[in-house]
């Protein structure tokens, strides 16, 4: 019953406070979302889950992704079913997909759980529109015999648009975790290397948008269930930073240009731009 | 420099050679686990919930009755545990290791708050809801490798041999950080 009042809450909450979409939002570009640090079965995460069914009806996508710490806690049927299966019930129902990766609060088992397409694998890559790979790791385990796969898989695509996603971010400004050092020793000459365009993680209980780095963009989406109020410390390479509400990102790509959309839980835009994929011409533009 | 940092890790990982009764004891439990997730009916790549859930507990049953009498020390064995704490050790000392200690320590189910404990016994299960430590990439680059189906995670100052398809601790090394 308490459940029930919660997505009727979350829905009537939604419908109240979604705004327009801003991206170019073109029939025939590829649009995914992003959402982070999720599997709490709390309100926000319900929240979240009927905000962004209320926003695919503006902006349709069948692609969300998925930065790890997927069921926080218990990880019985009933918990992928509170945590996961009720807030995105209309998401599910509607066939859209959800790529996860894992984070240090999954039990890797949630590789064979058939609604994560994660292929029984901890790491794997997926192609949803052609030109786009995505390259799902796991940061909690970066052992020789993942490095060397991603390596052999980035040597391999053909891909234009090359976009990692993992739960630990390699910049970061967030007090509580910060920059993961030790996977950006490992990881970032191979993003170099074979021209990685864009990397998504979480971790960090809020959403953050990174200066490019060595070529590559980097966005942080580990608020939409949790949140670390305050915990954005001033960082030269943030690009822009939002920690006092829950939030998701809605990714646009069209050709070598990216456009993206961070969006609150209450439903404000508070970050929203375009990238022109690295080593291509073009300007960036973005505005807070 | 962020690639030669990388390629002083690559040149830094420890021969597999170095470890070869520990690799074969591992050899030789991954085999035994192997057969019982062959007996019951693997998991498929695509499963329900109850389905992954149904599995894990069904394997840890299993395993916990193929191996009766597991301590600790089985795999691990003294000879070569010594070696692996140095490693370790070495992998986490000084400066050069500051990265890897805080990675190690975020995520430790020892010091999380409102998480399980984690029981250090072989064949216990990992408790559902306690965290997972991150074994940072310079550290997994000295250890030996191991197959898919078992991994090294911390608990405390522990070295755990974890069984990630039962989610049950395999074996562990007390005291291996400092």
């Amino acid at each position: 019953m308490r459940r029930t009042i919660a997505i009727l809450i979350a829905t009537v909450a939604a419908t109240l406070t979604a705004q327009e979409v801003r991206l170019p939002n073109k029939p025939d570009s590829f649009h995914f979302a992003v959402i982070g640090d999720t599997g709490t079965g709390g309100r926000a995460e319900y929240e979240i889950g009927a905000l962004l069914a209320q926003y695919r009806r503006q902006f349709s996508f069948d692609t969300v992704v998925m930065m790890g710490d997927n069921i926080y806690g218990g990880q019985k049927p009933a918990d992928f079913k509170k945590k996961f299966e009720d807030p995105y019930k209309a998401l599910l129902d509607a066939g859209v997909k959800f790529y996860a990766c894992l984070g240090n609060h999954d039990d890797p088992s949630q590789r064979s759980y058939q609604l994560f397409h994660m292929g029984g694998e901890r790491y794997y890559t997926l192609e949803p529109h052609k030109g786009v790979e995505f390259f799902a790791l796991d940061s909690n385990y970066m052992d020789r015999a993942q490095l060397d796969w991603f390596e052999k898989q980035l040597a391999a695509s053909k891909a234009a648009w090359k976009i990692v996603f993992c739960h630990h971010p390699l910049y970061s400004s967030g007090a509580k975790h910060g920059s993961d050092i030790e996977l950006r020793k490992v990881l970032e000459p191979l993003f170099e290397k074979y021209h990685v365009s864009l990397a998504l993680a979480g971790h960090e209980h809020f959403y953050e948008r990174i200066k490019p780095q060595h070529g590559v963009y980097y966005f942080i989406e580990g608020g939409s269930a949790k949140l670390r109020e305050g915990n954005v410390r001033k960082a030269e390479f943030a690009a822009a930073s939002f920690d006092t509400d829950n939030s998701f990102l809605l990714v646009e790509i069209q050709g070598d240009e990216l456009h993206f959309q961070a969006i609150s839980r209450t439903g404000k835009t508070i970050d929203e731009g375009s990238l022109q994929r690295p080593g291509t011409n073009g300007a960036t533009r973005s505005s807070q | 420099m962020a690639l030669h940092v990388a390629l002083f890790l690559w040149a830094a990982a420890v021969s597999p050679s170095q470890f070869p009764q520990f690799e074969a004891k591992v050899k030789a439990y991954t085999q035994l686990v192997d057969r019982l997730d062959r007996e019951m009916g693997r998991v498929p790549d695509r499963a329900t919930a109850e389905e992954v859930h149904a599995h894990k507990l069904a394997l840890a049953t299993a395993i916990a009755a193929a191996r009766p009498g597991a301590k600790q020390g089985d795999v691990f064995v003294p000879t070569e545990a010594q070696p692996l704490i140095r490693q370790i050790r070495e992998g986490t000392a000084g400066r050069d290791g500051a990265a890897a200690r805080k990675a190690i320590g975020e995520d430790d189910p020892k010091t999380s708050k409102n998480t399980p404990q984690v029981a250090l016994r072989p064949n216990e299960p990992y408790p559902d809801g306690a965290p997972l430590s991150t074994v940072p990439p310079s550290l997994l680059l000295r250890l030996p490798a191991l197959p898919k189906s078992v991994e090294f995670r911390f608990v405390g100052k522990a070295l755990v041999l974890r069984d990630v398809r039962a989610n049950v601790i395999v074996d562990y090394i007390p005291n291996a950080l400092p």
